[in-house]
């Protein structure tokens, strides 16, 4: 019996889209620190699966895949700005509790692959398989990378 | 902190920031993009790319091979510059068309051993090395460029290869010895050759001519002959005998003969005078042009060797012999005929290192009426200047006509192929590398 045929119409993007969008922000956000940047990246994700719905098989993973990976490009380029133009952009403040304030000073210790890992399985509570996926690597690289990325927070934390 | 406390914290920093989804805003840059990213474009671009100059390459190698240049409507020139040594110099299967030199490049250092046998275009700016069977130790065994720059002799062990440079086809003489070959003049009408056989082998170095156009080679010596020499009407040769005895093993007499070995004259010369080479007859047939060391000078424990000089004989009896010409600084820097040719019945060319203070070769064109000379031509120094140029010949029914032409940009063809595989296998990593890193690039943005 075969599958039906899912139409990948502007209707469905727009389910995909409200499904989706903030908690791909929250996850640039927590990668990257800053809301706007977090907001930017992630209506491009969305624009690029726009272009690319017809091939998308698995909208969420590729969704999180990409927006990992725009992030990545964009604190890389953000280190390069801040060596070169030595001006810091500044990022989204809020008031936070004494835990949030430390995690988040922690957070911004880790590399941004290690960041989206932790914010994957203790924010969304993804399972090690769904982070792998996220990823696009092995579920032993996950082990690896939570693992490396708590004992940095924790050396940050103490 | 506890997994609870971390899970709390990551929500209360995540919670801080106000999303909204703006389905809106996303659906209206989304409309904005018509069809498929395309991502696949740069790498099928640069495969593309890579396939293309591959191809390119092959095509130029090929065509090159296939450069026949069967007549010209403009006349012969000679470069005003010839290009120094190149390890990536293309090569020639022969169809080069009509040349207006042959050289030996990048000898005269014992620890090189890519000397090239070079051919130079009579008819544009194109350069090729010519490849000869190598016989190991930085041997090349020595060609003769026909007068009309059409044909390339070239010595081997018990035959004489005969090269068309229009056709490519070469043609096989056998000679009549078994071992190696030294190719000494080409007649003028380009049908005869001389050779003679190595001492320690078969005839003893004796002097021969082959008659191309039936491939008989007759014996015209019975000793051994170190230098020969056609006469411009192509009816006698000049040769000058082996002495083991005379301080240049050279005998003092020049003989001139018919081909069928019938003596005509023999003219004695003074102790240490040599034969200049294969273009020593005058183009009016009357002088012989040799070259005679003065004695040596002794300073102190130093002995230098004496002063060259060119002088004439009368071959006729009846012309009116020049004066003899300092040739300190107009023989060959490394190794050649001292006479090249001639641009007029009273002017040769001859090839010189430094007299001009350079340390290129150097083509000079000599008045044999007063001794006055000028630099005619010049082979560049590359980056290697131990490297000499050697046995300099040219197309000598083509240098009267010749004109002088201002070379820039000499084509040395495409790259040898171990060139081309090699700058492929260098490259190739490369691009595959930037091709792979691309794609994982645009896999991983999604």
């Amino acid at each position: 019996m075969t599958q039906p045929v899912q139409v990948r119409d502007d209707a469905w993007f727009h389910t995909v889209y409200t499904a989706h969008f903030a908690n791909l922000v929250q996850l640039a956000f927590v990668t990257t620190g800053g809301l706007a940047a977090a907001e930017d990246l992630v209506q491009d994700v969305f624009t690029d699966l726009y272009r690319s719905r017809a091939v998308v098989t698995d909208p969420t993973a590729w969704l999180r895949r990409a927006t990992i990976n725009r992030c990545t490009s964009w604190i890389r380029r953000r280190i390069i700005e801040r060596k070169h133009a030595g001006v810091d952009q500044p990022l989204f403040a809020a008031a936070l509790g004494p835990d949030a304030v430390a995690v988040r000073k922690a957070l911004v210790g880790l590399r941004p692959r290690h960041r989206a890992a932790v914010f994957l399985r203790y924010y969304l509570d993804l399972s090690e398989a769904e982070i792998a996926a996220a990823l696009r690597c092995r579920p032993g690289t996950v082990k690896s990378l939570l693992h490396r990325g708590l004992k940095v927070m924790k050396e940050h934390l103490q | 902190m506890s997994e609870e406390r971390l899970r709390a914290a990551l929500r209360e920093i995540v919670n801080a920031a106000p999303v909204r989804p703006d389905p809106a805003a996303a659906m209206t840059s989304a409309r904005r993009v018509t069809g498929p990213r395309q991502g696949w474009l740069i790498p099928t671009l640069a495969a593309t790319a890579v396939i293309l100059t591959i191809l390119a390459l092959a095509t130029v190698y090929r065509a090159d091979t296939r450069f026949p240049v069967v007549g010209t409507d403009s006349g012969p020139s000679l470069p005003d510059r010839f290009p120094a040594f190149s390890f990536v110099q293309g090569t020639t299967d022969g169809r080069f068309g009509r040349a207006i030199a042959l050289y030996i490049n990048g000898s005269g250092h014992e620890d090189f051993i890519f000397a090239q046998l070079i051919l130079a275009s009579a008819d544009d700016d194109r350069y090729r090395r010519l490849p000869v069977p190598d016989r190991g130790n930085n041997y090349v065994p020595r060609a003769l460029l026909s007068p009309d720059g059409t044909k390339v002799a070239i010595g081997g062990d018990g035959s004489i290869t005969v090269l068309d440079l229009h056709t490519g086809t070469s043609t096989q003489y056998p000679a009549d010895a078994a071992a190696d070959l030294t190719l000494h003049a080409f007649s003028a009408d380009g049908r005869r050759l001389a050779y003679t056989t190595p001492p320690e082998h078969g005839a003893g170095g004796s002097l021969f001519i082959l008659d191309l156009s039936n491939g008989i080679s007759a014996r015209i010596s019975q000793r051994p002959v170190k230098i020969a020499a056609f006469s411009p009407d192509g009816g006698y040769v000049a040769f000058q005998e082996e002495d083991i005895h005379a301080y240049d093993s050279l005998h003092a007499e020049i003989e001139i003969c018919r081909f069928d070995g019938t003596s005509i004259r023999s003219i004695t010369v003074p102790p240490r005078t040599q034969l200049a080479g294969a273009q020593a007859w005058s183009p009016d047939g009357t002088l012989l042009v040799a070259v005679a060391t003065g004695p040596d000078r002794q300073d102190g424990p130093i002995s230098y060797t004496g002063d060259r000089s060119y002088v004439f004989f009368d071959v006729t009896g009846t012309a009116q012999t020049p004066a003899p010409i300092p040739a300190n600084d107009l023989t060959p820097r490394a190794f050649g005929d001292p006479v090249l040719g001639w641009r007029t019945p009273t002017s040769m060319l001859v090839s010189s290192g430094d007299v001009d203070g350079t340390t290129s070769n150097l083509i000079i064109e000599v008045d044999i009426t007063n001794g006055s000379h000028h630099i005619l031509s010049r082979f560049s120094v590359g980056a290697r200047d131990d490297l000499a140029v050697g046995d300099v010949q040219f197309a000598t029914a083509l240098i009267p006509e010749a004109t002088i032409r201002h070379s820039t940009n000499p084509n040395r063809g495409s790259w040898p192929t171990w060139a081309i595989v090699t700058a492929i296998a260098c490259l190739a990593p490369a691009v595959f590398g930037i091709v792979l890193w691309w794609t994982r690039r645009i896999k991983r943005r999604g």
